[in-house]
């Protein structure tokens, strides 16, 4: 039976053809994933051990239905396909490169953790990358159902080296060197090469004994020429004991947890404490941006330069899938403690230069999306971040414009005025160069693209906020 | 027939070590293991020598 028709146009998902076990399609804007025959025995096991009950209701793995729809083509390597799954949806899917120290740690013992249940039900991670976990708000979640596999007596871990370069090398590097070059994950989307990690890392991490042996010896193993002798352990029956592959477990589990973040002062993370609103401005403000979420109900909010997420709450407190994005890691670490403090399940923050936004990356510049991609949002707060843009960054304000568009269908945005204390502090070593800073100006470049539907003056500051819907919405 | 699936190249680096490291971690597993019962012998004396102290 074929019901071939427009909403039946089956949509492969661009990142996933490696693994021939199966692949993620979207059908009529739902998302599925193909199991091959080949996988079966795997997929049996998973369900039959219990493992997956285990897991999900843990909240460690995400849950999925069998779906009675047909499978999107045949399976892999002439095999039949076997079934499809309907996983629960994710609202947003964000990358490793985008996340602060905490929530790629968290990524990392939730890995862990999921290996060590498996093993215990006699099942293995074939793969522990870390574009397999996503945030539902401030918790981890394993997206890829499909990774479990059969364990058999004495095999090594096959994902080992990997999730060494996914988690260890890059929180050992946040750790020792610099919280920025978390954001080679962006460039080597299969983790940072270890020789690369061990070479940046100081000499004393070697005396460490998780990440001399994982990070630092294993680089020089990993550089042995190809020809040297290959192990035959496994095969030959001198390989990894059970009880082996969990001291290899807790082993790299007290290396994860033993890295912590020595937190600099950066730019902006005291800023609520370093603006110049009053309180009764700072909750006229709350009130106006709350007031315009209800007003509307956006299905998800996006919140531009969200600091520590004040403004974000508005929105995740009222159930609302919420991304807060901010260029300051440090705000973005202490939005997801505090938020995974509170167990939300809606607000997800995300670092992320909102001047150079995540890339297109990958096999054919397919596999990973852009920010703009993965929206657009229902609705984008802009709150005290135009000046940044305009003036820091120097942005002219029909690019803003036009960029705003591009990720939002309704926008709210904070006007903050040339003469504003704020603005000010940008010029206090350079020159003023933005004439076309003004507020006539602002009104013209979004009138391009939106239609203006409120504005309202901040009450006792200079301020206003403007609310626009896109023209073709 | 259970076709082995897994796709990713583990590096035979990777493989190495973690048979190196397995023996020592499992070793020390072991030990901890036997340790731990060596201890309970003596929790369980002592608990014994003072049951018929009192």
């Amino acid at each position: 039976m074929s019901l071939e028709g427009p909403r039946d146009r089956v949509l492969r998902h661009p990142a996933s053809f490696r693994d021939p076990s199966g692949f993620v399609f979207e059908r009529g804007g739902e998302l599925f994933r193909q199991v091959n025959a080949a996988y079966s025995p795997h997929y049996d096991q998973l369900m039959s051990s219990r493992l997956y009950e285990r897991l999900t209701e843990a909240g460690r793995l995400v849950p999925h239905e069998e779906s009675p729809v047909h499978p999107a083509e045949p399976g892999g390597n002439g095999t039949a396909p076997a079934r499809v799954l309907r996983p629960r949806r994710v609202p947003f899917i964000s990358y490793p490169s985008e996340w602060c120290f905490s929530q790629l740690q968290d990524a990392a013992l939730l890995t862990l953790a999921i290996e060590r249940d498996a093993v215990e039900h006699g099942m293995t991670l074939k793969d522990a990358s870390a574009f397999n976990i996503a945030f539902e708000g401030a918790r981890p979640v394993f997206i890829d159902t499909l990774s479990f596999e059969r364990y058999s007596a004495g095999e090594p871990w096959v994902a080992y080296g990997q999730f060494c370069r996914h988690f260890l090398a890059p929180l050992a590097l946040a750790s020792y060197r610099d919280i920025r070059l978390v954001q080679l994950l962006g460039r080597y989307l299969d983790g940072i090469p270890l020789d690369l990690a061990a070479g940046l890392l100081p000499r004393r991490t070697r005396l460490r004994f998780g990440l001399g042996v994982h990070l630092h010896l294993h680089a020089r193993l990993e550089q042995r020429p190809a020809t040297a002798a290959v192990p035959a352990g496994p095969r030959a029956g001198r390989g990894v004991s059970q009880r082996g592959m969990n001291g290899l477990i807790d082993s790299l589990e007290s290396a994860i947890r033993g890295l912590r973040w020595r937190v600099p002062r950066t730019e902006w993370g005291d800023y609520y404490n370093d603006t110049n609103y009053s309180d009764a401005a700072m909750r006229h403000k709350l009130e106006l941006v709350g007031r315009c979420i209800e007003d509307t109900r956006p299905a998800s909010v996006w919140d531009l330069g969200a600091n520590t997420g004040r403004f974000s709450r508005l929105a995740s407190d009222r159930g609302i899938p919420t991304l807060a994005l901010d260029i300051d890691p440090l705000a973005v670490e202490r939005n997801y403690l505090d938020a995974r403090e509170r167990a939300d399940r809606f607000l997800h923050p995300l670092w992320m230069d909102l001047t150079a936004p995540t890339p297109a990356r990958g096999w054919d510049n397919a596999e990973r999306d852009t920010l703009a991609a993965r929206g657009p949002a229902d609705m984008a707060l802009a709150l005290a971040l135009v000046h940044h843009l305009a003036i820091g960054g120097n942005v002219p304000l029909p690019m803003i414009a036009g960029f705003m568009a591009g990720i939002c269908r309704r926008l709210v945005i904070e006007w903050v005025p040339r003469h504003d204390s704020q603005v000010a502090r940008l010029f206090v070593v350079r020159k003023d160069v933005f004439q076309d800073y003004n507020e006539d100006a602002f009104n013209r470049a979004f009138a391009a693209h939106f239609h203006l539907e409120r504005r309202d003056e901040v009450a006792g500051t200079e301020r206003a906020l403007y609310v626009y819907r896109r023209r073709d919405d | 027939m259970l076709v082995n699936l897994a796709y990713i190249d583990p590096g035979t680096g990777s493989f190495l070590l973690q048979i190196l490291l397995a023996g020592v971690l499992g070793g020390i597993a072991t030990l901890k293991i036997y340790w731990g019962r060596v201890k309970g012998m003596f929790v369980r004396a002592e608990a014994r020598a003072r049951s018929s102290e009192r």
